[in-house]
This record gives structure tokens, C-alpha cells and sequence, in this order.
């Protein structure tokens, strides 16, 4: 029964997992200098196959029989009519079911790999499901995986534990790439765990360092909270479904039922999901952990915490909107978790000094945007498509321009003897010209500017939200949210023209520990910045405008109805206005050449004559925004830090100060064992004489 | 209650009795006061040092296979009593099963009887 | 005295034929300590090797068990005194495998001079394991426990002769006694009750009694108490840390495993007719209750202590004391329900995983000693994953099956467990479920510590230790089944289905 596309799914995780381990044994023994070569390898065999599965596997997989349901609507050829009523959304079944809106309805490519248990009721099939969000992910997640395993080899090069990082890396993709394929929640579940454990393990990489050991438990102990409703939720649904297979539980038809019937259950469901997702994904307020990853390995950050695993809850969320669709609460609680978050991590990163951790707290900001997004769909059933829409593309652009900034953020870090710290280092753009240009193009996706990725994807959520301000009941909330969402595309714009003037502009200084001549990217790690920092320009633009992205994803079955998407134009031009006036603000403040705690004579360049002019309003903006935006970034920082930090702390004081509490009574004495013994079956024999009395 | 009133009876006049008697002897009997009389008597070792004096492994070991065979044999007293007795005992169909058992009993205890002895379990120095 | 019929007379002449696996054990037993002492010098010395002997002859006799056991008849016999159905053959199968490896684990465990010894009370604990699930009698299933508990004394004397080992000893051996006698005046309480020491006769015995119960209740309660010992169960467990401290590796290895699986059957033998019968369901009402506060004070006194020990072997224990906690939920669900999956076959699912998870632990724990010293702090294990990377890689899966994190057999057996707990539908079960989750989170904080005490941390020294092959070969096998059982379950789930269905 073997076919290329089932050869081609099972290919996607099991490359990996044979790099994986080759890593973790012959080459832990002999070619430990070349443990990233079958790595790499493996990537690409995995991309390809990822291909095939986006290009061939998924268009192909379509329902049998369109005749039988013709008498819906005319068949248009596939993806080009958006138009489709509104009425169809409640009555979307899985395709097999109904007709066809627009084309052939496409319906999942399953290739069961073996029955994995038949437990009582429960049965659990070991799937691989590809569908077209499916196959977005895993060429994202292969792409990225492939080009920073490549800038890996350069940049752990003479690292102790080489082939123990590689391996590592290897059996994250593959971790991954499982979640991905993923068809049902226990899959999922195991998968979810997984990614978490490659995640401890590389954070943790440089474990002499003691920080990199605590910030790799912190990780784990606070991904555990948002386990325990992952796992919750997955009860519920079995409880519920009496099955964790996707097909069955997501079905639109049965689930609008439920909901009829039991609105609090589905939303009890959908609240627990949110909180696994929360944890994996960094939301507040458990995005204590992200910023303190950073501890990892530079490509780790880009890889796992930038680009790929913080994306699994966003996935997760836009995974189960057929169960979202249905609570309105949960998806308030969503976007209003997804703004917060976005708010408050934008706020931390406008003082950060720790280049990575600006990237960080930016990642945390744009996952914000997402979980926004995906919120927006309260309003109205008819924004759920757009809502998942977007989300999903924001997590493909966001992939490619913050996985280069963690990149070229990593070379800076190379070139300056591991020092990230950006006081102690800045005008770089000479020393170190690859890695300025990729950064700026990333910087400049990211803040939003015109034509490039960040504008389109986080456009469109601007678009979703102010259409949400437009219907539904919840108007002035979501008033509320798209005002947070537009301060934050201000701020974002700032924080990142602020880490970037610091870093590159101004006087050339390097920290001690670079060396006199610092040396930019090297060919293994320039190329895969360059292939990201170009598709960081011109993805979005591509995909976005084009509809292509839109139209492909609407292949995923189970998938909203959408309604006509159309050129939010007054959004595009405030969110420009936005950007730029960002981008100006950092440049007014940072893009001086001279910094005052560093006023050292230098020749004098444009940039002093501009600064010169813009004295008054420099320290009008210091007075009127640095200033208290400094006070409120030190006042997140504080909550961050000395809050939400000691809250994760004290947690986990708990079991030991209750453990210290038993203690003594472990003395060692058999005497006392013995009277301890007799205490428990008194007492048994106490409570069984009560229960007795009272029963009879 | 009335077959036990005998017992009752027979047990107060047993008590009353050995009370009576020790009350007796202490009243009666002479008393003479010398050191050896005076010495508390300690199975024929003279009481010298603490009385807690830790005893030898060996005595354990003994009393442990001592009372180990003393019980076993408490058990074959019953059965080679109450087994071949016809009517009431053993039933006719078990009687080869439950002489099987025994011999594989005696044989348990032989095995465990020879693995004391080379063991040194007997020997005393 | 009445006649007994002809039925009678025929279970009892034909009991020694079910019981063939463990006569061959106890054979072996008898030929262990009536040869052994004669191939050592009175003083205790013996040839070298003379322990791969003894281990060789403890082996095939348990692989000729194995071979009776699995070729034997399975029909279902339930009058006499011991009782053959599915569970028995489960346990046996179980029981026998988990005998195998510990034969290995106590293989270098243990001097020349004391290996016949030390094996035959291997073998008879481990006929005394399955007696406990075929007994069908008070009587049997008491003896049945005192043949796993005397050996268990010597088992955990032999190996050293240091004061901590005697002391761990002397520790269990009191509290054992005491356990013992505490149970005993359980089953004298439903023996003065139903007026029989036969099962099925108790069940019937109390189906039929027209008044409440009150002292079978009371029995049940101290009969759980004395079996909460070997449960490890808090309060009951005070003796476990320090005994696994103490005791060689191997003697812990078998602490950690042997009992529980004793006292598990035992309790799922005894709840079952008397429980099931109890009339109205008072039983279950004013145990179930009893049971539900032992399974979760156990499971968080077990993680609450185990977060604060640096000692391994203690942690091994609080470890143990946990599972039994969570293994006390399938207790707790199974025997009131008829929703699947039931608590019970979660329960013999877990126990035979835990079994392989803990023993195999213990395995690399032996594997890893430096100069026949048992490794006692978690510093020891410090960098193991440079010195011995094998060893680690395996370590790391028990530890993460016991965290019961997958890629693991412990993943699967903790998630029966809840989904049994939270199938069953009942609140307070569902608290349980609620409970198991945390504890499970809690847990993988002190299992997670050693994984990165081998993992992220620099090695104390270069030293590589023994490389003792037998400890290596049951560590691999652990490492081999504990995987396999989390990629394919089917088989060993459907065993445990077929051991229900019966």
C-alpha cells in the first residue's frame, strides 16, 4: 500500500529521528566534528517531502464524490471565488458529508502508521494527517529548521557538546514535525510533551553556565501549568467525544450540537486548551520563561524560540477553532490574553539592554498579535476564517523575520566575544556589514514597514480586529484590543529601531572580549541569513496581497467559512504612519552618533547634524515618553521579575516546605514508625466505625 | 453459665490457695540472714556485674531450633493422633495425600536440619 | 466432624497439580540450601564464581517455570485451597520475568558464599508472590505472604554485613512482624464473622447475613492496614527510605517491587468477594472512602518527600511510595464500575510497567557502582552521561517513565489510570484523576533532577567503574520493553483484558 505520499509523510519525521540518533551514538564516539552534516542532510530530505506533501499530497487528497451534492453550487475551479454565504458556516461537515462550496472539498491524507493502543473505549491510532495548514507548518518548521542547522555549523563550531547539540536539534524537528502530523489530541499530547523536553535540553546546553540550568527548569516547571490543561482538556474530550481522533471531534456539525446542548462544557474545553496553550506559547502570564531562554544557544532561540515551538500554541488554538467558534467566551479570553500580552511584552522590551532579549520579549509581543487574531473571531462566526487566516500567516512571516534577527543577532554575538549586552558594543554596520543588512531587513519587517512581510500579516490582523469592532456584541472590547493593537505596532516599531541604532550605529566600539578585528558571518552562516532576510522581505508580499497563502489554507478541512477579504486601506495607512513614526522615534533618540555616557571625538556624520537639529525634541520625547516609558517598562520589568517570577518561584516552594513539614517524622526510629503505624489504623478504624454509624 | 460456675470455683480456691501458702512461709518459716542466703539466685552463675549483660548469638540459635522442632513437633502430634483414626479423621480417599505431605514436611525439616549443622549452628566453640 | 463430598476431596488431592511452577521453585530452594553449604568451607569461603553457578541454576529454574507456565492449562479452577484463574496467570508471567531480572541485578550483588542463599530466597519470594494470587483461602494467602516476607528478611541481610545493612534488617523485620500481626487479627475478625477461612465461603457468608457487617468491616480495615505496609501506603510507610538506604541495591530493587505487587493482589483478591458482596453496598461505601484518602495522601507525601532527597535510594523509595499512590486510584475506581477502561486492568497494566521501570533503574544503579560500593548520593551520578553514556541514555528512560513522560511505557500506564479515574465519572474519582495530574507534574521535578545531575553536570572523576555484564543485560532489557511497551501496548493491554474478562 506504500505510495509516494505516504512515503513522503513518514519521511518528514523519520529523517530526523535517524539524525537524531546517529547523533546521540556514533557520533557521540567518532565524527563529532561532523555530526551537523547528517543533520542537515535529513532536513533537506525532510523539506523536500514537505514539498511534495504542500505541492502534490494536499491539493490531491479531495472528496470522492462531488456528483452526489452538485446540487449545492456550481463548481468553480479551486480557490478562486472567496465568495461563499455566510449561512453555510453552522451546516460545514466534514467533506464526505456535504457538498461543495467552491471546488473540491479536500479532506485530510491520512497514512495510519499502526494501531498504537485499544484501551477499554479508547482507541489511539499512531496517524500521520496532513492537511493544508498541516503542510504550511511543516515546510515552515523544515525550512527554518534546515537554514538554522546550517548557520549552526558554523556558529557551534569547536563547542564541546556538538553532536549532543545536533542531536538535540535533530530530535526537536522530528518532535515537531510529529506534533504537526499530529491526528489526534494524545498525539498531540505526546508530541507537545516532547518539544518541551528537546526545549530543556537546549536551553540547558551550556549547563556549567548555573543561569542556563535554572532558566532550563524554570522553562519546564512553568510549561508543566499549561500541561496540566492540555491534559485536562483532553480528558474532557474523550469524557465528552468518547474519542481524541481530530476527524471525530472537530466534526462542525456534532460539535454545533454540543454546543447547543452544553455551551459550558465546550467552553470549559476550549478554556483548558487555551491554557496549554498559553504555556508553550509564552502568554501572559506565563511568558515568564521565554526572555530567560535566551540562555540557550543563539540558533535554539531562532529555532525553537522564535520561530517553531512558541508557534505550537498558536497552531493548537487555529487547530481547534471548530471548538472555538463555539464558545465566544474563550475567545474573548483569547484575544484579551493575546493583547494583554502583546502590550506588556512590548512595554518590557523598549528598556531591554540584552539584545536577545529584546527579540524575546518581541517574540512574546507578536504571539500576542496571533492569540489577538485568533480572538477576533467572537465578534462574529464569519471572522473565524479570517481570524485563522491571519494568525496562521503572521506565524509564517513571523518565522522567517524573527528567525534572522535571532540569526544575525547570534553573529553579533559571535563577533563580540559573546557579549549581547548592547551598551558595550555599538556601529557595528562597518565591522560587520552582512549581519547589519540581514538585521535591518528583519528589523524592518518586523516594525511593520511598508510592502515588506511584518506589514501584510500584522495589517491583516488589524484588518480582523477592526472588523470585529464592526459587528458582534463586544465592540467597545474589541475597541479596547485593536487600540492596544496599534500602540503595540508603534512600540514594536520603536523597540526595534532601538536595538538596532544601539547596536549598529553610532561610534564604533567593540567589548573586550571580540578581539581587535571582530569578523562577520562566515559563508555557513551569511547564506542562511541572506535566504532569510530576503524572504523576510518579499514573503509577505508574495503571499499576502496574492491571496495565494489565504486560498491554500482554505484546503484545511473543517475550516471556516470566509466571507470576501478585502483591502483594509485606512488600516494599511495608519499602521504605515504607525510604523514609521516607530521607526523615527528610535531614530530621533538613538540614531545620534554621539551617546552621551560614550562622547568620545569622533568625525562627525550626518547623523550628528540631524541629531543636532532634533536636540529640542529629544529631550522633549525624553521628557514626554523615554521618561515614563522607561518608568513603565521598569514597572513590567518589576511585575515580570518580582511578581510573576516569585509567584513561579513560591509554586514550587510549595512541595518542599510541605515536605520539610513531614519530615520529622521521619526519624529513623522503629519504635515511633511503629506508634505511627497503629496511629494510621486508629484512625482508619475511627473514620470506618463513623462512616458505619452514620450509614446504618 | 453453669458448667462454667465449677471452673470459677475451682480457679478461686487455686489462686486463694498459693496466696495462702507464700503469705504462709513468709510468716512462719525462720529467717536467717547471712551473705550467700542473701545472694540472688541466678541459675547457678554467680551474679557478678551488670544483670543485662549481653548473651552469647549462639543461645539464640539454639532456642530459635529448639522451639522451631518443639512446635513442628506440636504440629505430628495431632495428625499421627486424630489421622488414622477411621471414623472421624482423615477421610479414606485423603489418607495417602495427606501421608505424602508429611513425608514431604519431614523431609523440609531434614533439609533444614543438615543445613544448620553445616552451618556450625551446633557447634558450640 | 462432617464428611466432606467428593469435590472437596478432589481439590485438595489435585492442588499440588496447580501449582507446578512453584513446586519447581521450591525445589530448586530445597537443592540450594541442602547443597550449598557443602560447596563452602565452614567458615564461609567458597571457590571464585561460584555465584554464576547458583545464579546459572536460579535461572533455569525459573526459565523452566516460565516454560510450565506458559505451556500450562489455563483452565479456570475456583474451590480448593488455591484458586487458578486469569490473574493468576498474569501475576505468574509477571512475577517470573520480574524474578529473571532481579536474579541478574542480585548477580554481582552478592559473595560466592552466600549466593545459594540469596538465590533461593529469590525463588521463594517468588512462589510466594504467586501462591498469594492463588490462594483462595485466608489460611493459603496468609502463608503465602509470610513465604514472600521471611526470605525477604534474609534476602536483604545477606549481601553486606556493615551496620546500616543489619540495622535496615532489623527495621524491616519489626515492622514486618508487626505488619503481619495486624492483618492476621484482620483475617481473625472475618474468620469469626463468616465463620470460614475459605473466599468464595466468605462471599457467600456475607451475601447471605441479614445484619450489617460490622466486624468484616473492621477486619478489612486492619487486613488493608497490614497489607498498606507492604504497599508501602503512608502512613504505613516509614520504613521504606531508610530499608532502601540501607539495604544493597539489589535488596532495594527488590523492596521496590516484589511487595507491592504481593499486596495489590492480595488486595484485589480480598476487595473483590468481600466488597462485591457486601449487602447494599455498605462495604464499599465505608471503604472506598478509606481507600480514596490512603491514594492521595500517599501520592503527595511520596512526591512531597521525594523533592528533598539527595540520597538515591531514598529517593527511589518516596518514588515507590508515590506510584503506589497513584496505583491505589485504579483500586479506587476499578471494582465499583463497569465503565471501561476499568481501574483494575489500569492498576495490572501499571504494575507490570512499574515493575520493569524501577527494577531496571536499580539495574543501572548496580551497573554504575564503583568498587562493589553502592552509589548513594545523586553527585555520584554527576556527568555519568561522559563517563558511561550508555548506562545514562538508560537511566534517563526509567527515570522519565517514571515521571511517565513518553517516549516511555510509564506515559501509557499513567494515562490508563486517568482515563479509568476520569471515565468512571464519579467526582471524587475525578479528584483523583485531578490529584494524579499535579503529582505527576510534582514528580518529574526530583526525577528530572537526576537526569540533569548525569546530563548537565561535569563529571567528579574519570572513574568507570565494574562492567559486570548481568546488571548491564537486565538494565537493557528494562530499557528495551519499557520503550516497546509505549510503541506497541496492544499485546500486554490485551493480556490484561483477558485477565479481567475472566
Amino acid at each position: 500500500m506504500a505510495n509516494w505520499s505516504d512515503i513522503a509523510l513518514a519521511t518528514i519525521p523519520a529523517a530526523p529521528l535517524a539524525a537524531a540518533i546517529w547523533c546521540g551514538t556514533v557520533a557521540q564516539v567518532v565524527r563529532r566534528t561532523t555530526a551537523h552534516r547528517p543533520v542537515v542532510l535529513a532536513l533537506a530530505l525532510s523539506l523536500v517531502a514537505a514539498a511534495y506533501v504542500l505541492f502534490v499530497v494536499v491539493p490531491g487528497s479531495v472528496v470522492d464524490s462531488p456528483a452526489a451534492h452538485s446540487q449545492i453550487t456550481p463548481i468553480e475551479s479551486s480557490g478562486e471565488s472567496l465568495v461563499k454565504p455566510i449561512s453555510l458556516i453552522a451546516s460545514e461537515t466534514p467533506a464526505s458529508a456535504t457538498g461543495e462550496h467552491h471546488g473540491p472539498a479536500h479532506k485530510a491524507y491520512i497514512f495510519e502508521v499502526y494501531r498504537w493502543m485499544s484501551v477499554g473505549g479508547l482507541t489511539v491510532d499512531i496517524v500521520l494527517r496532513a492537511d493544508a495548514m498541516t503542510a504550511l507548518m511543516l515546510v515552515m518548521v523544515n525550512f527554518v529548521s534546515l537554514l538554522v542547522a546550517i548557520f549552526a555549523s558554523s556558529y557551534m563550531h569547536g563547542d564541546k557538546g556538538y553532536p549532543r547539540f545536533f542531536g538535540a536539534m535533530a530530535l526537536f524537528v522530528f518532535s515537531m514535525n510529529m506534533l504537526v502530523l499530529a491526528g489526534n489530541f494524545i498525539e498531540v499530547f505526546i508530541f507537545w510533551e516532547a518539544v518541551g523536553l528537546c526545549s530543556y535540553l537546549l536551553i540547558g546546553h551550556w549547563y556549567h553556565k548555573p543561569s542556563a540550568a535554572a532558566a532550563a527548569r524554570k522553562a519546564f516547571v512553568v510549561n508543566r501549568i499549561g500541561d496540566f490543561g492540555l491534559m485536562t482538556a483532553i480528558f474532557l474530550i474523550y469524557r465528552t467525544f468518547g474519542s481524541v481522533d481530530f476527524e471525530t471531534v472537530l466534526d462542525p456539525a456534532r460539535l454545533a450540537e454540543l454546543a447547543a446542548a452544553q455551551p459550558g462544557l465546550i467552553t470549559t474545553i476550549a478554556l483548558l486548551l487555551l491554557l496549554g496553550a498559553i504555556g508553550k506559547s509564552a502568554q501572559f502570564p506565563l511568558h515568564v520563561w521565554l526572555p530567560d531562554a535566551m540562555e540557550g544557544p543563539t540558533p535554539v532561540s531562532a529555532l525553537i524560540h522564535a520561530a517553531t515551538m512558541v508557534t505550537a500554541g498558536v497552531y493548537l488554538i487555529a487547530r481547534t477553532t471548530p471548538i472555538f467558534v463555539h464558545s465566544p467566551t474563550a475567545q474573548l479570553v483569547v484575544a484579551g490574553v493575546g493583547a494583554t500580552t502583546a502590550l506588556v511584552a512590548a512595554v518590557t522590551a523598549l528598556c531591554q539592554y540584552d539584545l536577545k532579549r529584546v527579540l524575546a520579549y518581541s517574540t512574546v509581543s507578536q504571539l500576542g498579535y496571533m492569540f489577538m487574531a485568533l480572538g477576533a473571531a467572537a465578534a462574529s462566526p464569519a471572522l473565524a476564517a479570517h481570524a485563522e487566516t491571519f494568525a496562521m500567516f503572521h506565524l509564517l512571516t513571523h518565522a522567517f523575520f524573527k528567525a534572522v534577527l535571532f540569526l544575525a543577532a547570534g553573529s553579533v554575538m559571535h563577533a563580540m566575544g559573546d557579549v549581547i549586552d548592547m551598551r558595550r558594543f555599538s556601529g557595528l554596520k562597518k565591522a560587520l556589514p552582512i549581519t547589519h543588512i540581514t538585521f535591518l531587513c528583519g528589523a524592518l519587517a518586523l516594525a511593520g514597514f511598508p510592502l515588506l512581510s511584518g506589514f501584510w500579516s500584522k495589517d491583516e490582523i488589524l484588518a480582523v480586529v477592526w472588523e470585529a469592532t464592526q459587528t458582534g456584541d463586544y465592540k467597545t472590547y474589541f475597541y479596547l484590543i485593536l487600540g492596544v493593537g496599534l500602540l503595540t505596532s508603534l512600540l514594536t516599531a520603536f523597540y526595534t529601531f532601538r536595538a538596532y541604532y544601539l547596536t549598529f550605529h553610532g561610534p564604533e566600539r567593540f567589548p573586550e572580549e571580540a578581539g581587535h578585528h571582530p569578523h562577520d558571518a562566515s559563508p555557513a552562516m551569511a547564506i542562511p541569513l541572506y535566504i532569510l532576510a530576503a524572504l523576510a522581505v518579499v514573503a509577505g508580499l508574495i503571499l499576502g496581497p496574492t491571496h495565494i497563502y489565504a486560498h491554500y489554507i482554505e484546503m484545511t478541512p473543517n475550516f471556516p467559512t470566509a466571507a470576501p477579504a478585502g483591502m483594509n486601506v485606512g488600516m494599511m495607512i495608519l499602521s504605515t504612519v504607525l510604523a514609521l513614526g516607530g521607526i523615527g522615534l528610535a531614530y530621533s533618540i538613538y540614531g545620534k552618533a554621539t551617546r552621551p555616557e560614550y562622547s568620545d571625538a569622533r568625525p562627525l556624520s550626518l547623523w550628528e547634524n540631524v541629531s543636532l537639529n532634533g536636540l529640542y525634541l529629544d529631550q522633549l520625547y525624553g521628557a514626554l515618553i523615554a521618561r515614563p516609558m522607561a518608568t513603565l517598562s521598569a514597572v513590567c520589568e518589576f511585575v515580570d521579575r518580582m511578581i510573576l517570577d516569585k509567584i513561579v518561584d513560591a509554586v514550587g516552594l510549595i512541595p518542599i516546605i510541605a515536605g520539610g513539614m513531614i519530615r520529622p517524622l521521619q526519624n529513623g526510629l522503629v519504635s515511633s514508625y511503629a506508634a505511627v503505624m497503629l496511629l494510621g489504623v486508629i484512625v482508619a478504624l475511627a473514620s470506618v466505625l463513623r462512616a458505619i454509624a452514620s450509614v446504618t | 453459665m453453669d458448667g462454667l460456675f465449677a471452673v470459677l470455683i475451682y480457679t478461686g480456691v487455686l489462686v486463694g490457695f498459693v496466696i495462702t501458702n507464700l503469705i504462709l512461709t513468709h510468716i512462719i518459716g525462720p529467717t536467717k540472714k547471712t551473705a550467700v542466703k542473701q545472694m540472688p539466685y541466678e541459675s547457678g552463675m554467680d551474679p557478678v556485674g551488670d544483670a543485662r549483660q549481653p548473651f552469647d548469638v549462639k543461645f539464640y540459635l539454639v532456642a530459635i531450633l529448639f522451639l522451631i522442632f518443639d512446635v513442628e513437633l506440636l504440629f505430628m502430634y495431632p495428625w499421627a493422633v486424630a489421622a488414622y483414626k477411621g471414623d472421624g479423621g482423615v477421610p479414606a480417599e485423603l489418607s495417602s495425600t495427606v501421608y505424602g505431605v508429611m513425608l514431604v514436611f519431614f523431609g523440609t525439616l531434614a533439609i533444614a536440619y543438615i543445613y544448620a549443622w553445616r552451618k556450625g549452628v551446633f557447634k558450640w566453640r | 466432624m462432617s464428611q466432606p463430598d467428593a469435590a472437596m476431596i478432589s481439590s485438595v488431592t489435585s492442588a499440588a497439580g496447580k501449582v507446578i511452577p512453584e513446586l519447581v521453585l521450591l525445589g530448586t530452594v530445597c537443592i540450594n540450601f541442602l547443597v550449598g553449604p557443602f560447596l563452602v568451607t565452614p567458615s564461609g569461603r567458597a571457590l571464585p564464581g561460584l555465584r554464576h553457578r547458583w545464579g546459572g541454576i536460579a535461572i533455569a529454574a525459573i526459565c523452566t517455570a516460565l516454560y510450565l507456565w506458559w505451556t500450562g492449562s489455563t483452565e479456570v479452577v475456583t474451590t480448593g485451597p488455591f484458586r487458578v484463574d486469569n490473574i493468576v496467570w498474569y501475576v505468574r508471567g509477571v512475577m517470573l520475568i520480574a524474578a529473571l531480572l532481579l536474579v541478574l541485578v542480585n548477580w554481582s550483588q552478592i559473595e560466592d558464599g552466600k549466593a545459594a542463599e540469596s538465590h533461593a530466597c529469590l525463588l521463594a519470594i517468588t512462589a510466594g508472590v504467586n501462591l498469594v494470587a492463588l490462594a483462595n483461602d485466608l489460611t493459603t494467602l496468609f502463608l503465602a505472604l509470610e513465604l514472600i516476607s521471611i526470605p525477604t528478611y534474609l534476602f536483604l541481610f545477606l549481601p553486606r554485613k556493615d551496620a546500616a545493612t543489619q540495622e535496615a534488617g532489623v527495621k524491616y523485620f519489626l515492622l514486618s512482624v508487626f505488619s503481619s500481626a495486624i492483618m492476621l487479627y484482620g483475617f481473625s475478625l472475618i474468620y469469626g464473622m463468616a465463620g470460614t477461612t475459605d473466599l468464595p465461603a466468605i462471599q457467600t457468608a456475607l451475601a447471605n447475613s441479614n445484619q450489617t457487617p460490622v466486624l468484616a468491616i473492621l477486619g478489612m480495615v486492619f487486613v488493608v492496614a497490614g497489607l498498606a505496609f507492604r504497599l508501602t501506603a503512608v502512613p504505613f510507610h516509614f520504613y521504606a527510605p531508610d530499608v532502601f538506604q540501607g539495604s544493597a541495591a539489589s535488596g532495594a530493587a527488590l523492596l521496590s517491587f516484589v511487595p507491592k505487587l504481593a499486596g495489590f493482589i492480595a488486595l484485589i483478591r480480598l476487595l473483590e468477594p468481600v466488597v462485591d458482596a457486601a449487602p447494599g453496598l455498605l462495604l464499599a461505601d465505608v471503604m472506598l472512602p478509606m481507600l480514596w484518602w490512603l491514594s492521595v495522601i500517599t501520592m503527595f507525601v511520596g512526591n512531597f518527600l521525594g523533592i528533598l532527597q539527595n540520597d538515591l535510594r531514598r529517593m527511589l523509595a518516596y518514588s515507590g511510595v508515590a506510584h503506589v499512590g497513584y496505583m491505589l486510584v485504579g483500586l479506587n475506581v476499578g471494582h465499583h464500575t463497569t465503565s471501561v477502561p476499568d481501574g483494575i486492568e489500569a492498576l495490572l497494566f501499571y504494575l507490570a510497567v512499574y515493575g520493569l521501570m524501577t527494577i531496571g533503574a536499580f539495574a543501572v544503579l548496580i551497573a554504575a557502582e564503583r568498587d562493589n560500593k553502592p552509589l548513594e548520593t545523586l553527585d555520584q551520578l554527576a556527568g555519568l552521561h561522559r563517563v558511561r553514556p550508555g548506562l545514562a541514555l538508560m537511566l534517563m528512560v526509567f527515570m522519565f517513565s517514571l515521571a511517565g513522560m513518553p517516549p516511555t511505557a510509564g506515559f501509557l500506564a499513567k494515562l490508563n489510570l486517568f482515563f479509568a479515574a476520569w471515565a468512571q465519572g464519579d467526582v471524587s474519582n475525578r479528584w483523583l484523576a485531578l490529584f494524579m495530574v499535579i503529582n505527576a507534574a510534582m514528580g518529574s521535578w526530583y526525577y528530572l533532577r537526576v537526569v540533569g545531575a548525569m546530563y548537565l553536570r561535569e563529571p567528579l572523576d574519570e572513574h568507570h567503574g565494574s562492567h559486570a555484564p548481568a546488571p548491564i543485560i537486565a538494565s537493557v532489557a528494562c530499557t528495551a520493553m519499557v520503550i516497546t511497551l509505549f510503541f506497541v501496548p496492544t499485546w500486554l493491554w490485551t493480556m490484561v483484558q483477558t485477565v479481567r474478562s475472566s
